[in-house]
């Protein structure tokens, strides 16, 4: 057992990102090593992934956050915490990771049909074998050949399917025979065309076939061999399928899929990436629309509602501009990839509560009894810098103080009990408690929001010094309120400076409806579904009904949606600051969602419009329970909508030309201070939960070289 | 890890140093163990069956497309109402004819060089240097080691320059080659091939062709083929040039 005194971790923040660090930091296995304290904003954690338990117990979200199943460091950490927390399930009812995610399978896009029409496209992943998090029996390696592989296996599948739709496997070309009928003719006609289709298919699968084997080959076999193998089976079969595209939605789909995947493939021999040593990074500067079209992807192709749902996850627009989609192609590739080549047991995982009531609650539990600490309402102001004619010769800078806000001061000197229980599931509330609170009843009336980033209230304030309060750093705030907390940092090293300026974020809208009729009463067919690449201004929907059995609202709601999307940010000109821009923009949310749902919705359910234009606002489930007076558009003021415009709550983007920018939690150029967050260097560079664990576990990594860099999954993928 | 982390003041405590601070990217991960199968060295087998499928596609399911494109061809479908359908389709025959035969011949190729010496290089040990870069352009086989080397002749009538390669694989059999027919690297539908006559004279591969004038200028490759076992031997490759 050691003596030495433990080493103190601030840890700024409590996202995925801030907690990941401090779950690693605070291992059993460091005996104690590290003692850490969280700060954190307000009265919950959670960051962007934060939710909380409203009027009849409802959850109310920051936005749709779906896991998907290649999150592995993710839920191996979840998994871990569970085992740890080791809850009662005769009590809680969301006791082991598995009650707390559900697989699903089922996952759509939508494309505009030629009359304008918006047609969703479902598709549904097989289960795959394990689970998302389940140990590797060797290290992981991410051959890119592989992918290439799987790609083919890819095509080889979807053109099986084609030719299964094209032509019956009886088909057979029918000789004409003298005197025959007109009928019987056209019918001819129609089998030798179905003849023809699959004869030319099944020689285009043969194709295939041989060319999965060339790639297994590669990189034995000279590169412009293979490209020209691939334009030669490209041409092929783009003569093949697109004649059987033509009058099929569905079939055009297929192809549109076959379409990017050469490109893929195309793309990934041409610029060399197999043995590039950046791996998909050395395509970071072009965008990944710009990239596929690079390497003969056709507009529709790149248009299509795949694609464009590969902005929409990413909230890939810059300024939240829907006409300006872009997303670093090598990352876009990375995660294209992973989601639909590495992914474990479920191509999607659902959470069956709030992600603050399925992942921090029980992260706070287990953090708590493993003795770190946790400061609630604490807002960091500054991070100050050592004086630069106080550095040693060859001393790196490092930080000497945190400047915070208290923003509350809790009765009596006690720790602030943050979670409330509902149905027997420990949640985080959307409102403090404010009975803890000094002067709570005050505050409460005064309508304080202590996660506004310009509610300037604050009870006092506070100056941790190092070596007296603090030895180590972790920074884990959102991208945006980087440029705000970490000024002297970034007046002091250029490096900071360029990645301030070049990685952006983007502010996000959400709104959730709890309604009256079941998604078949509204005329969806299709199932618990996830969809993207819809209208915007709110492209992505989720039908989120598991959840309505872990709320309690007095009126159960049949069916409950999601739906979420970038909020563009204001015109040149127009406020982006201050109290009253947070409450304009969360009224542009209302004014979209309704919008929304008076003009749009109806692509999806067909039932829920009353008349063209106007939605059956009697649908909605008040909140409170009892039937309010409310009708017509104002019914939707019972509902929940968020406008995510805080700099900490903007999403960070992906954008091509800044990836390299980016500030790695191992090297961050000051001497006790580590930053983690999905906008850092982190291996996955995008913003997600699983590019936030690795993040934190890298952040980790940096303050106690744990855990071993090859224990991050996926941090050497190419 | 207590010494790398104490400060000038032996009180302020420092980041430990790091063994690394960003990804290994390098052919360690690229070419890792994590395939499921051999990379740089294809099974025998596979290629073997790979070849022998190469030609059931040429002999069979290219054959059957040319069957169907030309049975469609003499028909008067205008007459019947019948739209455009039987010219797509008699195109679509001769697509499938013309896609499948070319990727057939590159194919072959590809699958010599694969089985080749160059295919059996170890992938790059972990943590060694990334590999350099790819050859930009298809390099001919090193010359055969057997002291029986296999000589060739070729023959060429046009009225543009021409350049023949031809390669053919370490240990060929020279007694009975087959050369097929020029096909255009550039896969366009409405390039016809190149005629190829060859012969073997006393253990030496003739090779003759006539470019017509109107062959429009590129490449084209052809595969040259074991008359008795169908196993390809080798690639001959001519490229044309523009102008007159």
């Amino acid at each position: 057992m050691s003596t030495r005194a433990p080493i103190e971790v601030a840890i700024i923040g409590g996202g995925c990102a801030a907690l990941t660090a401090a779950f690693e930091l605070s291992r059993p296995a460091l005996r104690e090593r590290y003692h850490v304290t969280v700060y954190q904003l307000g009265w919950r954690l959670g960051g962007k992934g934060a939710s909380g338990r409203g009027a009849g117990g409802r959850i109310e979200e920051h936005g749709l956050h779906l896991w998907m199943g290649f999150y592995d460091n993710a839920f191996r950490m979840m998994r871990e915490c569970y085992a740890e927390a080791a809850r009662d399930p005769r009590v809680c009812p969301i006791a082991d990771w598995r009650d707390g995610w559900k697989p699903d399978s089922s996952s759509a896009v939508t494309d505009r049909s030629p009359d304008g029409d918006w047609l969703p496209w479902q598709a549904c992943f097989p289960p795959a074998p394990g689970l998302p998090g389940d140990p590797f029996p060797t290290p992981r390696r991410w051959p890119i050949s592989h992918y290439l592989v799987r790609s083919v296996a890819l095509l080889r599948t979807l053109l099986e399917a084609a030719g299964s739709r094209s032509a019956g496997p009886g088909d057979r070309a029918p000789r004409p025979a003298p005197g025959m009928g007109q009928d019987a003719l056209a019918s001819a006609i129609t089998r030798v065309l179905g003849y023809g289709q699959l004869a030319s298919l099944a020689a285009v699968l043969e194709a295939m076939q041989l060319f999965e084997l060339a790639l297994e080959a590669l990189p034995g076999v000279p590169e412009q061999m293979v490209l020209g193998l691939h334009d030669r089976v490209k041409r092929g079969i783009r003569g093949v399928i697109e004649e059987l595209v033509r009058q099929n939605d569905e079939l055009r789909r297929l192809w549109e899929i076959v379409d990017l995947t050469f490109a893929v493939i195309h793309g990934v021999i041409r610029h060399r990436l197999l043995i590039d040593p950046r791996g998909f990074d050395a395509i970071d500067d072009y965008d990944c629309r710009e990239w596929l079209q690079m390497h003969g992807a056709s507009e529709r192709s790149t248009h299509s509602g795949l694609v464009r749902a590969l902005y929409d996850l990413a909230f890939g627009y810059e300024d939240g501009d829907v006409t300006r989609p872009r997303i670093a192609a090598g990352q876009a590739l990375r995660g294209a990839l992973r989601a639909f080549f590495t992914y474990r047991g479920a191509f999607f995982w659902k959470m069956q509560a709030g992600m603050g009531d399925v992942v921090f609650a029980p992260l706070y539990e287990v953090l708590r009894a493993r003795g770190v600490r946790f400061e609630f309402f604490h807002r960091l102001r500054n991070i100050a810098l050592c004086r630069p004619e106080a550095l040693a010769p060859n001393e790196r800078p490092f930080v000497q103080a945190l400047e915070l806000d208290v923003q509350a001061k809790v009765r009596g000197g006690r720790p602030y009990e943050p979670l409330v229980t509902i149905g027997g599931l420990p949640c985080w509330p959307s409102q403090p408690d404010w009975s803890q609170l000094e002067t709570g009843a005050a505050l409460a009336e005064q309508g304080v929001d202590f996660e506004s980033h310009w509610d300037e209230h604050r009870a006092e304030t506070k100056i941790l010094e190092v070596s007296r309060d603090f030895d180590l750093v972790v920074l884990g705030v959102g991208v945006g309120a980087v440029p705000h907390v970490a000024r002297e940092l970034v007046a002091r090293s250029p490096r900071w400076r360029t990645m301030v300026a070049s990685c952006k974020s983007v502010a996000t809208q959400a709104f959730q409806i709890w309604m009256r009729a079941d998604m078949e009463q509204l005329g969806w067919h299709g199932g618990p579904v996830n969809i993207s690449g819809f209208v915007e201004p709110f492209d992505t929907w989720a039908d989120m009904q598991q959840l309505i059995a872990f709320e309690r609202m007095p009126e159960r709601p049949r069916s409950l949606a999601y739906f979420c999307s970038v909020l563009p940010d204001p015109p040149p000109g127009e406020p982006r600051e201050g109290p009253e821009f947070r409450i304009a923009q969360a009224r542009r949310v209302r004014d979209n969602a309704i919008r929304f749902l008076d003009r749009d919705v109806v692509h999806l359910w067909p039932r829920a419009h009353a008349e063209p234009g106007r939605f059956r606002w009697e649908l909605l489930v008040p909140a409170g329970g009892a039937e309010t007076d409310q009708h017509g558009q104002d019914r939707f003021d019972s509902q929940f909508w968020q406008a995510n415009v805080d700099p900490t709550s903007r999403y960070a983007l992906a954008l091509p030309g800044s990836l390299q920018h980016r500030i790695s939690p191992l090297d961050t150029g000051f001497d006790n201070l580590t930053v983690c967050g999905d906008y850092t260097s982190c291996g996955f560079n995008e913003g997600c939960v699983e590019a936030a664990v690795m993040s934190g576990m890298l952040a980790a990594h940096a303050v106690s070289r744990s855990p071993a860099l090859e224990d991050i999954i996926g941090y050497d993928h190419p | 890890m207590s010494d790398d982390m104490t400060s000038r003041a032996g009180r302020r405590i420092s980041l430990p140093e790091l063994d690394r601070t960003a990804p290994i990217r390098n052919g360690s991960t690229v070419f890792g163990p994590g395939t499921s199968r051999p990379v740089a060295s294809p099974h025998p087998g596979s290629i073997r069956d790979a070849v022998e499928l190469g030609y059931r596609v040429i002999d069979e399911l290219v054959g059957s497309g040319r069957e169907t494109a030309s049975s469609l061809r003499p028909w008067s479908w205008a007459a019947r109402g019948a739209a455009a359908a039987p010219e797509d389709l008699a195109q679509f025959g001769l697509q499938m004819v013309q896609a499948t035969s070319e990727f057939m011949s590159t194919w072959l190729q590809m699958m010599q060089r694969a089985a080749g010496p160059a295919s059996t290089s170890a992938p790059p040990a972990p943590g060694s240097e990334p590999p350099g870069p790819p050859h930009p352009e298809p390099t001919p086989a090193p010359a055969p080691a057997s002291p029986e080397r296999n000589r060739v002749r070729v023959g060429v009538s046009s009225q543009r320059m021409t350049h023949v390669e031809i390669d053919l694989r370490a240990g060929a059999a020279r007694s009975s080659f087959v050369v097929h027919q020029l096909r255009p690297v550039s896969a366009e539908a409405t390039i016809p091939p190149i005629p190829v006559t060859s012969r073997v004279e006393e253990g030496t591969l003739c090779v003759e062709l006539v470019v017509p004038p109107e062959q429009p200028a590129g490449r084209y490759n052809a595969c040259i083929v074991d008359a008795v076992t169908g196993i390809p031997q080798g690639t001959l490759s001519l490229l044309i040039a523009a102008g007159s």
